[in-house]
């Protein structure tokens, strides 16, 4: 069986889940005291935010990126 | 009827069950051979193979141990949901590729790809004798958490060695009827227990009184350090747990037999589209338990935080009856999320043991090939020797292994070099791979025992795993051949 499409032939996918992975922690917050958002401090809501459009991307990509011809 | 006694006979339902599923597996075999037993016959489809991979991937350290280290570190252990998905990023780039290798060549245990790839008996050992360790280590935790949690759970009703030999009897008694088949089957009853556990450990937090914004203002306003923007060494360990999850848990053995253990390559890509959202129904609410304990149990003096689950629940089933059958279930559900990663740990050790160790050896001595329904027995022989090694270790409490437990990820993470360049780089020599993982292997153990867990932050097996690829790459772009 030969891959037809891989997800690794898509490096963009993987910049993008860098990028989301790397705006997940916090460095970009001030150190005031973070607003209240959600029941969450507000980094907290960006941070998983962010996890999210990842589990979405990888959801993507396991579905319509990868293609072994065997559907 | 009391927490404990409650306990007690929930349990008995739940192994009762587990046996009925090893019988059915049993019956359903088709062949002794090695890819019937460890691999169920190369047949399981999207949805068990979801809840195989997702009973496996989150073990009783998941429910016990995470809610402690939310209460201990505070928000920034909302990293943990990111960790878990950084597993699956990188099936994204191992599996396509393993998974087409794997249906070519028929690939039972992770050192047949080792052998098909680099054709270098040494580095196929040294790798494989690495993943061993490491998942016996894990194994060992999982024995030893068993009777803790039932000990715990039960308030003493059932004591720790009880726990320990009961629920490894029961491990026992439905992996060697039905091997992957029983596993897969009986993941999918805990992986539902599981789920109806965190139903149970969400619908406690909801309904017991303090919402999660009275819980995060009371963070803010008294543990600050807990709930501000985390401080840069904390940042830099929440960039290195998650390369460090994400590469050793993709790499765990168990988890790539699944990948070879697919129907098809659409069932794994289907169990992987689902798998990517699990931490948001599993580690999440796991982490928002946490939370809410640290305004809860603020005022009782020595709460270790491990003791933070069963602290809660204890709370929680005496508030309502409905509140203390959801407590019941949360702790069926611990000792299933256990059960299903100790299972599959043994299986895998025993199939590597058996056909990558011994079935050499015996085909070196008999000169010419080895029936698989033997190897399958030694395999199974191997499961009963590894269980009765690690009880008696897990019943001795004066013998102290939690130094050599924390080495579990940083000897794992040595292997991940290995897959990810080996499938994605053809250039890798395995020559070049070897001396990465020796050099990796060296400098993540060395520093961990020398007391070194983390440097600035950073985990020193993600120092060693560095270490390693760098040696890698550059010795195959130095010696510039091909082995495979």
């Amino acid at each position: 069986m030969k891959l037809r499409r891989d997800p690794l032939s898509h490096p963009w996918l993987f910049v993008v889940i860098a990028a989301l992975y790397g705006f997940s922690i916090p460095w970009w917050f001030g150190e005031e005291r973070p607003s209240i958002v959600l029941g969450l401090p507000s980094w907290a809501v960006v941070s998983l935010t962010c996890t999210f459009a990842v589990s979405c991307l990888v959801s993507f990509a396991a579905r319509r990126l990868w293609d072994d011809g065997k559907d | 009827m009391s927490f404990g006694s409650a306990v007690v006979a929930a349990l008995a339902a739940y192994i009762a069950v587990l046996a009925f599923l090893g019988i059915r597996a049993r019956a359903a075999r088709a062949s002794e051979s090695l890819a019937d037993f460890y691999l169920a016959g190369r047949g399981l489809g999207g949805v068990v193979l979801l809840f195989t991979l997702y009973a496996t991937q989150y073990s009783g350290n998941t429910l016990v141990g995470y809610p402690g280290e939310a209460y201990r570190v505070g928000f920034p252990w909302v990293m943990s949901v990111g960790f878990m998905l950084a597993i699956v990023v990188v099936y994204l780039v191992i599996a396509p590729r393993l998974r087409a290798s794997s249906e070519r060549h028929r690939f039972v245990t992770p050192a047949d790809w080792l052998d098909h790839r680099f054709g270098h008996p040494g580095l196929t050992r040294v790798t494989n004798l690495m993943m061993a360790a490491a998942i016996a280590n894990y194994l060992l935790a999982q024995l030893m958490a068993m009777g803790h949690v039932v000990a715990g759970l039960s308030d003493g009703a059932i004591p720790y060695a009880t726990g320990v030999l009961v629920l490894t009897a029961a491990i026992l008694g439905y992996e060697l009827l039905g091997g992957l088949r029983a596993v897969a089957w009986t993941d999918c009853l805990q992986g539902i227990l599981l789920a109806i556990g965190l139903g149970g450990l969400l619908a406690a937090t909801v309904f017991s009184g303090e919402g999660i914004g009275e819980a995060t203002a009371w963070v803010l306003e008294n543990e600050p350090a807990k709930g501000f923007r985390p401080d840069a060494t904390m940042q830099a360990t929440w960039a290195s747990t998650l390369l460090l999850i994400g590469f050793s848990g993709a790499v765990y053995p168990q988890a790539i037999q699944r990948i070879f253990a697919a129907r098809s390559g659409a069932s794994l890509r289907k169990a992987l589209s689902v798998l990517a959202f699990l931490p948001f129904l599993t580690t999440l609410p796991v982490f928002l338990v946490g939370i809410l304990a640290l305004p809860r149990l603020s005022g009782l003096s020595g709460v270790a935080a491990d003791q933070v689950l069963p602290a809660l629940l204890r709370g929680w089933a005496s508030e309502s009856e409905w509140m203390f059958w959801m407590c019941i279930l949360t702790v069926v559900g611990v000792v299933a999320a256990i059960m299903s990663t100790a299972d599959s740990v043994l299986l895998t050790l025993s199939s590597m043991l058996a056909k990558d160790f011994v079935a050499p050896v015996l085909r070196r001595r008999s000169g010419g090939a080895v029936e698989e329904a033997r190897i399958t027995r030694i395999g199974k022989g191997f499961s009963l020797a590894i269980m009765g090694v690690l009880v008696a270790i897990a019943l001795t409490p004066r013998i102290s292994l939690w130094g050599l437990l924390e080495l579990k990820m940083e000897l794992l993470v040595q292997a991940a070099p290995v897959f990810v360049l080996g499938l994605t780089w053809p250039r890798l020599s395995a020559k070049a791979a070897l001396a990465g993982v020796i050099c990796g292997t060296l400098l993540a153990a060395g520093l961990t025992l020398a007391g070194y867990g983390k440097i600035g932050g950073v985990h020193a097996g993600l120092l060693g795993a560095m270490l390693n690829a760098g040696v890698a790459v550059a010795g195959s772009l130095a010696f510039r051949r091909q082995d495979d």
